[in-house]
């Protein structure tokens, strides 16, 4: 029996060309009974292999290839937990202890890990292979004499491996003598870099990526032929006819490692608790703290003590006490910090997590599923993920964990860079030796937007990117970008996954130091890391959290208070504002795709936002749900239930499923599911879903109705609905977390306008729109936003008060190519002691020439008393100096600028404008032309001809819509949206995705108040020197 | 009084095209690059002992003549019919297409755009013995002088747009006191000849937009944020302030936008024609005989390059044959010279393997000349052969054994078997240093000291061989007793030259210990070598 024990998946990385569950499954194919998995220098890829060699019936081996000081390379395996310790501990001190990317560890200081770890001594580049190889057969004998003492005689094998290659077999012969002399067992592997031959063209490309060069010129370090994948036990039996004990020693071995991902070891950190108290007891304390405070003596109060009851008692049965307390401490340092935080996403179901101040959605008052978020089923973590506000603070919060947990004993979580569109293409067309501009070319092709129809082949596309597609390499090209995508890059940091561990997480999981100083990184991403049962929080940065955290700083500045908890409900205004869809800014509903849909919605009440909210998704659109919920919202067809039994639980979203807790419950009521029942066919129909377990699921559903007596038509419509739905819904809880946000965002955008624009442009770039768009939002409602200028701007935008009320005073972030020492210095420079001339500011504050002529250009100098081309004359000359005096004034030669030139400066230096928008100064010939502004658009019956012009600022093109492209064009009265049909974008893709500014001639559409052009033509205007820079999205 | 007129060939790399193709001026019309990615093999040179030479080396000849594995055609230049189109230089032909679907394109041939240029500047020459290549499509001319010989400036310009016009291309002349306020006028001239009169030049260029001086992409940036659009605006800066603003840069545009150039003026002289010829009364049917015409075309040749100090590097033989044909040959020299005796034995030699098909009635032999850097030889360098031995030494050796096998083979980095590129030969310029040797052949592990010397067969011959599986058991009807092997290679996988071969040692009947070798994708073998 042959078994694989030296296997290099692309966690290899740049080395092995194949996913870890391609050598499982390639290992079942072959009957291969187990097969090791070798990357290097990591165990990056165990969790997959385990979870993949689980399904096809295969022992999975774990083990990593040690980069040892003299660049040799040393496979261990792992033979027990211990060993598995060791080996995470070895990689982690090497890891650490070195720059990223040259971590090793010299021979003997191998020595402390050895236990519970087997040794081979590697392929070619083996300690002992590579001394062979040039002569030093002591040396070989000393470095495998030393292995010998530190692993054990029956932990250390001599491994030998035969590619076909003439060179390689004087080596094994002098390996094979070796061994015997010791005596020491041989070892036979292969050590694959891919499943099948098929798979070596790929690993010639990582040859080439990882020695930037290209096939043409890699030569010999390219693979001599493609005998490096995985081979069954016949094929390597006959190989090692010879060494027959080479070959049976690895189902020997293989038998002896019982080590698997299961026995991890892992222990959840303990919760310092108060003298004499159990986690659940101090839990309960704390909950029912929380409870009086929340709901005190309010009609819901009994529903919710026993709510928490029910769930305190199956998180005391699952053990969970301690993973809520850290959690709750975490959100406790945030409040305590003034750092807004807010949980997500299914935690929002717990009424637990509500009363600790976690979550801040009602779920007694919402009536959310409990069992959406926590059931006996669920072997992993509950999933709690808090959104804290993006930059300083949330890291303020990520190095609070560090500091409580240790610097072992919390890290990040990895994200696994893979290859995708566009950085496949760029690398795979440099490995194939194209030119620069075909690969650019390759690059933007593959890249063009998210869509790809099912007819859009990349083949039929190459000839646009000017490539012939019959030529052999673009031929390649195709093939292999295909088969190189979601294949491992590098590894990289989650953006807020965090791991803890008690004691040693480097006991658990090889830690990384991560690029950002202070921060270390698990091998693992966080996908793996809960597969095996490892708690993650995520600490999530969300740029709408700062915007709201901020906006209410700036209103408390300036005396005002909002308390985030105590919004009005139902605010007239806000929901006005929501159901006009004027939302640019609004947290989740500003995209153009909400923005369409929610004058039909027309939300009433909390409660419709959250179905707006979750509404438009991919999953409800693909999953035709949409449609349905407005006709019904508009009384335009009854509401329906699938059977009578459904209507409690359909009845708030109008007979149409939209909520994953819909789901569970329908399956509770119809079938007589448990919660934990329903929470597994979620999972069965889920992302990951598996033939055989929806195949159990769906048969248990219908004996489950039949049960209850649903037959027929109902029966399937409720099967149909359950099961395609599942792998769409999002959850209520969710959605509710996100509506409170949105809620909030429209509050103080309604409200408090001034504090929300001026933290809305301090936080860009987020969300859906440019800061230019914003602006003239903001002053399309009034809201005065006055330009930089350098005796009051201050570094970021603040409210100003004047007569007319608040206005917003631009900082001095906007003025592109300013330093931000630069800025800084300048207003602190102002603090000291006003500027009193242009001089007096050249001469204090050390800016350099680019930097002034840009605050010359875009008027931030003029108060001083000059124009903008006065003050840029002037700064063009040179400082005269300290020590001498100021030259005389100089009259500027130069003619002002005229109002398209002040327009061009200010998006050459500011990317906004607050003059008039670029669409106002071409109104008049417009207007003649018969061309509608966006406000004017509004009055028109559907079916008119119409005319539209401005500049876009959104071109969307989503995966959902089967080719449309939407387009928002903007000019000084607003935004109108375009709809192109495919054929339209095959006509004008030039014009459509080029053109900085559009003139659209089509048919108006109006649908419940929305209106929209549907484009019959296109064509570009003259740009007048300067664009509103565009959002493209997929 | 115009001292300068500037003739300008707008869109020149489309004006060359339609030079040859005059119909063309009517159509857009767009000049494309396409960049062909090089079949690297095709550089290289192949063993022919390889056993699957013939193969490779038949693909990488094709592959070498053409056949690009993958090309990109971008628009260089575009006629004014095309950019009315919105054609301009740089889109993609597809984009240029998606703008103009009528549109012609045509491939950028450097020749014809070097001859174009070159017509140009003659052109203007038979016009004025003083001119200067002011770059593709654009002449300078002296006019001083010349209104006595043909009249007026207008007279001048037209006598100019007249030449051009005989040569196949349309210019616009524009004639001034200064060479920029010349170019500028022909820039924006609507008709073919646009004189400036004396002292009006800054009226003249004051509309002229900036970009017309081809400024610094800093200093024009410079000009366009101070909102400086004309030549006049630019003219009306005051210079002080210009130079403490500018520096040397901003005072000589102010200069350029008044008109003044005070830039040299190089003066551009034809290349000198490094061609002899012999017309012969009689025709040359005998080698022999040739050569001595050759020798005195030769000899004339000779002398004329080395009075400028100039040797030959090459050269291009054209025989004019009684058929009424001729026939044409390139001579390349490995060193170059200007002896007599050793040219004319290349020659000879390249007539003897390349005779001409009918009798010779007109010699004409024309020298690529190079400027030859004499230099001293080191005090410890054997002395180096003289260059017209080793000319003739290669070039007999050429003949012997083809030119494409003459050089210096140097290995190629590859996994294929006895791949090598062959280098030009030239001598060493310094002796090889002693410490500097190549290093012996690597210390192998323990493995006896009894080792087998390897015969290769070259080129590798092809054999026929029975295999049970894919182990061979015959080897030309002789038993294979035992083997060893296989040794597998592959590589080449991404382009046309995909190669894969096998190797096995066997030990045949007949006591012969060989290697043979399979093509794997053709399935033929070969002897490829035997161990003594």
């Amino acid at each position: 029996m042959f078994i694989e024990l030296h296997a290099q998946s692309a966690f290899s990385f740049l080395e092995g060309a194949e996913h870890p569950e391609a050598f499982a499954a390639e290992a079942a194919r072959l009957e291969m009974p187990a097969v090791a998995l070798v990357d290097r220098d990591g165990v990056y890829g165990a969790p997959r292999l385990t979870r993949a060699a689980a399904n096809a019936g295969v022992k999975p081996i774990v083990g990593s290839e040690i980069t040892l000081a003299d660049g040799s390379r040393l496979p261990l395996l792992v033979e027990d937990r211990e060993g598995y310790q060791n080996l995470c501990r070895l990689i982690t001190r090497m890891k650490l202890g070195a720059p990223k990317g040259a971590a090793a560890i010299a021979l003997d200081d191998l020595e402390p890990y050895a236990a519970g770890l087997v040794c081979l001594t590697g392929g070619a580049q083996g300690p002992l292979a590579r001394r062979l190889a040039s002569g030093d057969v002591d040396g070989a004998r000393r470095v495998l004499g030393r292995l010998v003492a530190m692993f054990g005689r029956s932990s250390c094998f001599v491994e030998i491996q035969r590619h076909f290659q003439r060179d390689q077999e004087e080596i094994l012969q002098g390996l094979v003598a070796l061994a015997r002399a010791i005596p020491v067992p041989l070892m036979a592997t292969n050590q694959p870099l891919f499943a099948r031959p098929e798979g070596r063209p790929l690993a010639d490309v990582f040859t080439c990526i990882r020695e930037k060069t290209d096939l043409d010129r890699a030569g010999r370090r390219l693979l001599a032929n493609g005998e490096r994948s995985l081979k069954g036990g016949a094929e390597m039996t006959e190989l090692f006819r010879d060494l027959p004990d080479a070959v049976a020693a690895t189902g020997e071995l293989a038998m002896r490692l019982a080590f698997t991902l299961k026995d991890l070891g892992y222990r959840f950190p303990e919760f310092p608790l108060p003298p004499g108290q159990t986690p659940l007891g101090y839990l309960r304390e704390l909950t029912e703290r929380g409870v009086r405070t929340r709901y005190g003596t309010g009609p819901l109060a009994i529903r919710a003590r026993g709510q928490v009851a029910h769930e305190l008692d199956l998180i005391g049965r699952l053990d969970l006490a301690g993973y809520f307390l850290i959690v709750w401490d975490i959100v406790e340092h945030c409040r305590t910090h003034d750092i807004l935080v807010q949980g997500r996403g299914s935690a929002a179901n717990s009424a637990v997590c509500y009363a600790l101040g976690i979550t801040a959605v009602d779920p007694v008052g919402m009536e959310l599923l409990f069992e959406r978020f926590l059931s006996e089923a669920r072997d992993e973590w509950p999933d709690i993920d808090l959104d804290l506000p993006s930059g300083d603070r949330r890291e303020a919060v990520i190095q609070h964990v560090y500091r409580r947990y240790g610097r072992l004993g919390a890290g990040m979580t990895a994200n696994v860079i893979t290859y995708r569109g566009r950085s496949a293409a760029r690398e795979v067309s440099q490995a194939l030796g194209l030119p620069r501009d075909m690969r650019d070319r390759l690059a933007k092709l593959v890249a063009n937007w998210g869509y790809q129809d099912p007819e859009e082949l990349l083949t039929k596309h190459l000839p646009e990117a000017g490539c012939d597609p019959t030529a052999p390499r673009i031929r390649r090209f195709a093939m292999l970008w295909t088969q190189i995508q979601d294949l491992p890059r590098h590894l990289g940091q989650h953006s807020g996954g965090m791991v803890i561990a008690a004691g040693r997480l480097d006991d658990v999981v090889p830690l990384e130091p991560a690029t950002m100083p202070g921060r270390v990184v698990v091998q693992w991403d966080k996908d793996d890391c809960a597969g095996l049962g490892i708690v993650k929080v995520d600490l999530l940065g969300l740029g709408m959290m700062s915007v709201i955290q901020d906006s209410l700083a700036l209103v408390r500045e300036r005396g005002g208070d909002v308390d985030l908890a105590r919004l009005p409900p139902d605010d007239p205004a806000v929901y006005r504002s929501l159901q006009e869809a004027d939302t640019i800014g609004v947290f989740q509903v500003e995209s153009r795709a909400q923005m369409a849909t929610l004058p039909r919605v027309r939300p009433e009440r909390f409660y419709d936002l959250v179905v707006q909210v979750a509404i438009i998704r991919p999953g409800p659109i693909v999953g035709d749900m949409v449609h349905p919920y407005i006709r019904r919202r508009r009384g335009r067809e009854p509401v329906t239930y699938p059977h009578p039994s459904l209507e409690p639980i359909l009845r708030r979203t109008l007979g149409v499923p939209l909520f994953q807790e819909q789901l569970l419950r329908m399956a509770m009521v119809t079938a007589g599911f448990t919660a934990t029942e329903a929470e597994e066919l979620r999972r069965a129909f889920g992302f990951k879903r598996s033939e055989r377990l929806m195949a159990e699921v769906e048969t248990k559903l219908r004996a489950g109705m039949a049960r209850q007596g649903i037959h027929g038509a109902a029966a399937e419509e409720i099967v149909h609905a359950i099961t395609a739905f599942a792998l769409y819904g999002f959850p209520e809880s969710h959605a509710s977390s996100f509506a409170l946000l949105a809620y909030a965002s429209a509050y103080l955008r309604v409200h408090h306008p001034a504090a929300f624009y001026a933290a809305l442009l301090n936080n860009q770039p987020m969300g859906f729109y440019h800061p230019a768009t914003i602006v003239k939002d903001a002053q399309r409602h009034g809201l005065r936003i006055r330009p930089i200028d350098v005796t009051r701007s201050e570094w970021l935008c603040v409210i100003e008060p004047d007569d007319t009320g608040l206005t917003v005073r631009l900082g001095l972030r906007y003025v592109r190519g300013l330093r931000e020492a630069a800025g800084r210095a300048l207003v602190a420079a102002r603090l000291a002691r006003p500027f009193d001339s242009v001089r007096d500011l050249v001469r204090r504050v050390r800016l350099e020439r680019d930097e002034l002529e840009t605050l010359a250009a875009i008027g931030a100098l003029a108060p001083f008393g000059e124009t903008r081309r006065a003050n840029l004359w002037m700064v063009a000359a040179s400082s005269p100096g300290p020590l001498f005096e100021d030259p005389p004034r100089e009259e500027s030669p130069l003619s002002e600028m005229t109002e398209v030139e002040r327009l061009a400066a200010d998006y050459a230096g500011t990317s906004v404008t607050l003059g008039r928008h670029p669409m106002a100064l071409r109104r008049a010939a417009l207007r003649h032309a018969g061309v509608l502004s966006a406000r004017e658009l509004a009055g028109v019956e559907d079916g008119a001809r119409v005319q539209v012009a401005g500049s876009v600022i959104v071109r969307q093109r989503p995966g959902t819509a089967k080719g449309f492209v939407f387009l928002s064009l903007e000019d000084e009265t607003g935004i109108a949206n375009v709809i192109v049909t495919p054929p339209i974008f095959a006509r004008h893709r030039l014009t459509l995705v080029a053109e900085p500014y559009l003139l659209v001639e089509g048919i108006a559409q109006r649908q419940d108040g929305v209106i929209s052009v549907r484009a019959t033509r296109a064509r570009g205007l003259p740009a007048l020197g300067h664009h509103v820079p565009s959002h493209d999205f997929g | 009084m115009s001292r300068y007129a500037c003739v300008l060939v707008e869109y020149f790399d489309a004006a060359a095209v339609e030079r040859g193709e005059p119909a063309l001026r009517a159509e857009p019309l767009g000049v494309v690059n396409v960049h062909n990615l090089e079949a690297r093999l095709g550089r290289r040179g192949l063993s022919p002992s390889t056993a699957c030479s013939a193969h490779i080396v038949d693909r990488a000849r094709a592959s070498r003549d053409g056949a690009p594995a993958a090309k990109i055609a971008m628009i260089v230049e575009a006629n004014a019919e095309a950019r009315a189109h919105g054609v301009h230089p740089g889109m993609t032909e597809a984009e240029a297409r998606a703008r103009c679907p009528m549109l012609v394109t045509r491939p950028l041939i450097e020749e014809y755009v070097l001859s174009a240029r070159h017509a140009l500047l003659e052109a203007a020459l038979a016009v004025s013995p003083r001119i200067e290549d002011g770059g593709a499509g654009l002449v300078y001319v002296d006019t001083v002088g010349l209104e006595r010989l043909i009249g007026d400036p207008p007279a001048i310009g037209r006598r100019l747009v007249h030449q051009a016009r005989a040569v196949g291309l349309a210019a616009r002349v524009g004639l001034a006191a200064s060479r920029t306020a010349a170019r500028v006028t022909a820039t924006r001239a609507s008709g073919p000849v646009t004189v400036v009169p004396e002292g009006r030049e800054r009226t003249a260029l004051a509309g002229a937009p900036l970009a017309t001086l081809a400024l610094s992409p800093d200093l024009a940036e410079t000009l366009a944020r101070w909102g400086v659009r004309t030549l006049g605006e630019l003219a009306a800066l005051p210079r002080a302030g210009l130079s403490a603003r500018l520096g040397p840069a901003g005072l000589r545009a102010h200069d350029l936008a008044l008109g003044l150039d005070h830039d040299p003026f190089r003066p551009w002289t034809p290349p000198p024609f490094w061609e002899e010829a012999q017309g012969l009364e009689w025709e040359i049917d005998s080698l022999g005989v040739l050569a001595g015409v050759l020798e005195t075309v030769l000899e004339r040749l000779c002398a004329r390059l080395a009075s400028a100090s100039l040797a030959a590097d090459a050269l291009e033989v054209r025989l004019g044959l009684a058929s009424g044909g001729h026939h044409a040959r390139s001579v390349a020299l490995a060193y170059p010279v200007v002896e007599v005796k050793p040219i004319l034995t290349l020659v000879v030699l390249d007539l003897e393997a390349h005779p001409p098909g009918a009798p010779v009635t007109r010699v004409a032999v024309s020298a690529h000349p190079i400027r030859t850097q004499p230099g001293q030889g080191g005090l410890w360098q054997p002395p180096a052969p003289a260059p017209r031995d080793l000319v003739s030494v290669l070039a007999r050796l050429a003949a012997l054994v083809g030119a494409d096998n003459l050089g210096s083979p140097a290995l190629v980095d590859s996994h294929r078997s006895d791949a090598f590129t062959m280098l030009a030969f030239s001598p060493p310029s310094e002796p090889e240093p002693f410490d500097r040797r190549p290093p012996g052949p690597s210390p192998r592990p323990e493995g006896g000291d009894h080792r087998l010397a390897v015969r290769r067969v070259r080129p590798a011959r092809r054999v026929e061989v029975e295999a049970v599986g894919e182990r061979p058991t015959r080897v030309d009807a002789r038993r294979v007793l035992g083997c060893a092997g296989p040794w597998r290679a592959s590589g080449e996988w991404w382009d046309v030259d995909a190669w894969a071969r096998e190797e096995w040692d066997v030990v045949l009947s007949d006591g012969a210990l060989c290697r043979v070798a399979r093509d794997r994708l053709a399935g033929h073998w070969y002897l490829d070598a035997l161990y003594d």
